[in-house]
């Protein structure tokens, strides 16, 4: 990684040539068409394979259609249904709860590493950004077997440690919150790398003079990191919250990989049933309607950070 | 001039290019034969030993035929998904080892003749009640069983029963694998696969039905299997089996073949994999614990189903005809170590022919209940029923991990299974 502290300099003003008179003339190619052009690609792409699932989702919602058969119009029933559904709810409450310590643990650990790369004073940076990062590079699949493996309740490798040391073994994975617990430090092992570097950049953009200025005040380091490094990063800080909350409620493969959702049920997350229902129990609409959800929660997170995020005058 | 048209080949590049992979992506898959060549394709899951012995007897078939079966494994989870969007796609493959589903029970091919003159055992042989037509044959049979791990049980000077002129109830299996736990440095007395299939053997050695049709048509588990399962979740509370297995998704196999785990209830499909993977103990097959009752579950180990309307449907049942040959028949089993699904068919193994010869005398002792729940599927899917989920495992996970009492499970498990099975 080459970032250099200098600042930013504006590109060349497109104004330094002197305009010449053919320039009106392809003005319809330029700023038109091409434009067009570009965009038509990516509009095709979206609506084949965004808009269409979509649609075909929100219709599916509204049908009992089992994946295979006819599909019969039931109107709202798929959702009267899910809202009556005990493990609906405990499989979105889990999710919540998931979500909630999952992000401020990611944020911190994906910060920390940032800064510690930031730090004048840190050695062997090259070694630890490479280590940093590895997880980054792990499919989520081979991250949740690498740590149910690490955390297996008969014979991982945690336990045999405790156990070499005359502790008895933690019940890893018939444990709820335990189990919950390994799920959430494998996710924000998993996540952090992205988001440091994210970090990494906005860091790197905070005007050092405001640092000098405030040693001359006599401030300490958490002051000004308090202080300057904070609200400088404000708007990258609310990105990362804004993106690990949408991944975190959408969390699968990883704990799907490490514990399956278990020990039972319990550890099940809102995807993991909907793909249950779905794939599993062959209930494709009701599955649908249970998506249509998520995504309405997901949208009302995503407008409600945006708006504190404008509130507080930040822009990304 | 120049770069307006630059971009402007760059974007209409962009676009076919774009276009050509959309269709490429739309028009792909082609169906059971064309040309000259006829190609069967057949669909299956399974293990490694199981498809090699499929892709063996095909490249015999070849030999002596010059047609050409592609053998295409399909993970067990998506097998169905897949067959029911090929049944809708109108493209489904020339036969599967699958079993039958409701999205294609009326496009399956008459077997009847087939099983006959193959000699299908009689309690596997499952006509549609509706034409008296068979159309779904065994691969071939399997069956419930326990392995122990014979270095552990020698090491702590336990004996156990290696015949079927021995028994043993599940209270002193229990008793005797604690004491090799005792006395070993074994971890659990015993583990089983996570999986309604082994779950009613137990069942049934506890003098159960399982879930069966009552009068009124809904369907219960009766109070001898809910007794069951009141042991298996004392026989986890206890420690004596690893609660992540069932309730976490452990695999069960890999904690067996750790060599820290006195006993694995499984089924012979193991046999083949234990021969080549376990090295560094010895394991043996035993009978299974009765409480009162001998009991395993036995069943198809899936069931081969061929599709009409695929154009080559002569060549189908002439490829399944020659497979289900004594000497073809034998071969496979052979090849993949399982048990025929062929009346008085002798199979000559390598190894472990105790073993095998175990598991034959289980099944002949055991009472008609045990190939219940492999005909029952067969039957459901005759009858247009869909069987998506097991309640009587999903509600046993919950039960083991204390999300529920064992009476809310029983009436989950009564509930569900009746909204699935009943007419």
């Amino acid at each position: 990684m080459t970032i250099t502290r200098d600042k930013v300099t504006p590109a060349e003003p497109a104004g330094v040539t002197p305009r010449t008179p053919w320039r009106r003339k392809r003005a319809f190619g330029r700023y038109r068409l091409a434009p067009f052009l570009f965009t038509v690609v990516t509009a095709v792409l979206f609506a084949l394979f965004f808009l269409l699932p979509a649609v075909l989702g929100l219709s599916y919602s509204m049908t009992d259609y089992r994946g295979w058969g006819d599909a019969e119009f039931i109107g709202f029933a798929n959702y009267v249904a899910l809202f009556q559904d005990s493990s609906f709810f405990s499989a979105l409450g889990r999710t919540f709860v998931y979500a909630l310590f999952s992000v401020p643990v990611g944020y911190c650990l994906a910060l920390g590493m940032a800064v510690a790369l930031q730090s004048a004073w840190s050695r062997g940076k090259t070694a630890a950004r490479i280590i940093f990062f590895l997880p980054w590079l792990v499919s989520p699949i081979v991250a949740g077997v690498i740590w149910r493996w690490m955390f297996g309740e008969s014979f991982g490798f945690v336990n045999f440690v405790i156990a070499a040391f005359g502790g008895d073994s933690v019940p890893w994975s018939s444990n709820a919150d335990l189990s919950l617990l390994v799920v959430i430090m494998a996710s924000a092992w998993g996540s952090a790398a992205f988001n440091m570097l994210l970090f990494v950049a906005a860091l790197n953009n905070v005007p050092q003079s405001y640092y000098e200025a405030a040693s001359l005040d006599g401030a300490n380091g958490w002051q000004k990191f308090r202080s300057i490094t904070l609200p400088s990063i404000a708007p990258t800080s609310l990105l990362v919250i804004l993106l690990s909350t949408l991944g975190q409620m959408k969390e699968f493969a990883m704990i799907q990989a490490l514990n399956g959702g278990g020990p039972g049920t319990q550890n099940r997350l809102i995807v993991q049933y909907i793909y249950e229902t779905g794939f599993a129990r062959s209930e494709i609409g009701y599955a649908s309607a249970a998506s249509m959800v998520l995504l309405l929660i997901l949208l009302v997170i995503a407008f409600i950070q945006l708006r504190i995020g404008r509130r507080s005058g930040s822009t990304w | 001039m120049k770069r307006s048209r630059t971009i402007r080949g760059l974007a209409v590049t962009t676009l076919t290019v774009g276009a050509l992979v959309l269709t490429a992506c739309a028009g792909s898959g082609a169906g059971g034969g064309e040309g000259d060549d006829v190609v069967l394709e057949m669909y299956q899951s399974g293990d490694v030993n199981q498809g090699n012995g499929y892709a063996q007897l095909a490249d015999k078939y070849f030999d002596e035929t010059g047609v050409r079966v592609k053998i295409i494994e399909v993970p067990n989870s998506d097998l169905r998904t897949k067959l029911r969007t090929a049944a809708q796609a109108n493209d489904l493959p020339a036969l599967a080892a699958s079993g039958i589903d409701p999205a294609y029970k009326d496009r399956l091919l008459d077997l009847t003749e087939i099983s006959d003159d193959a000699g299908v055992i009689d309690s596997l042989r499952v006509p549609d009640p509706d034409d008296g037509k068979v159309k779904a044959l065994p691969t071939t049979l399997t069956s419930v069983g326990m392995f122990l791990n014979k270095t552990l049980w020698d090491q702590a000077g336990v004996t156990f029963p290696t015949t079927l002129d021995e028994s043993w109830t599940w209270d002193e299996f229990v008793a005797k694998g604690e004491e090799v736990v005792a006395k070993t440095d074994a971890e659990y007395g015993s583990v089983m696969d996570s999986s309604a299939h082994r779950l009613r053997a137990l069942l049934y050695e506890f003098g159960s039905n399982g879930v069966t049709e009552q009068s009124d048509g809904t369907w219960e588990l009766d109070d001898a299997g809910a007794e069951a399962l009141e042991y298996f979740k004392g026989m986890h509370d206890s420690g004596f089996m690893p609660a992540s297995v069932w309730a976490a998704g452990d695999d069960a196999s890999a904690t067996f073949k750790s060599g820290r785990v006195a006993s694995y209830m499984s089924g012979v499909w193991q046999i083949t994999d234990f021969q080549q993977n376990i090295t560094n103990f010895d394991w043996v097959s035993v009978p299974l614990p009765q409480q009162p009752v001998r009991a395993t579950n036995y069943g198809a180990a899936s069931w081969l189903v061929a599709f009409d309307g695929t154009g080559v449907e002569q060549e189908t049942l002439d490829f399944i005809t020659w497979l289900y040959s004594d000497e073809n028949y034998r071969e496979y089993c052979e090849l993949s170590g399982c048990l025929p699904a062929l009346e008085g068919l002798d199979v000559t193994y390598a190894e472990d022919a105790d073993a095998f010869d175990l598991y034959n005398a289980e099944i002949a002792a055991s009472g008609d209940i045990a190939a219940e729940q492999s005909i029952q599927g067969v039957l459901f899917g005759y009858e247009g029923k869909s069987i998506d989920s097991e309640p009587l495992k999903d509600e046993t996970v919950r039960y083991l991990s204390n999300e529920q009492s064992l009476e809310d499970t029983v009436k989950n498990i009564n509930a569900s299974s009746t909204q699935q099975y009943a007419d």
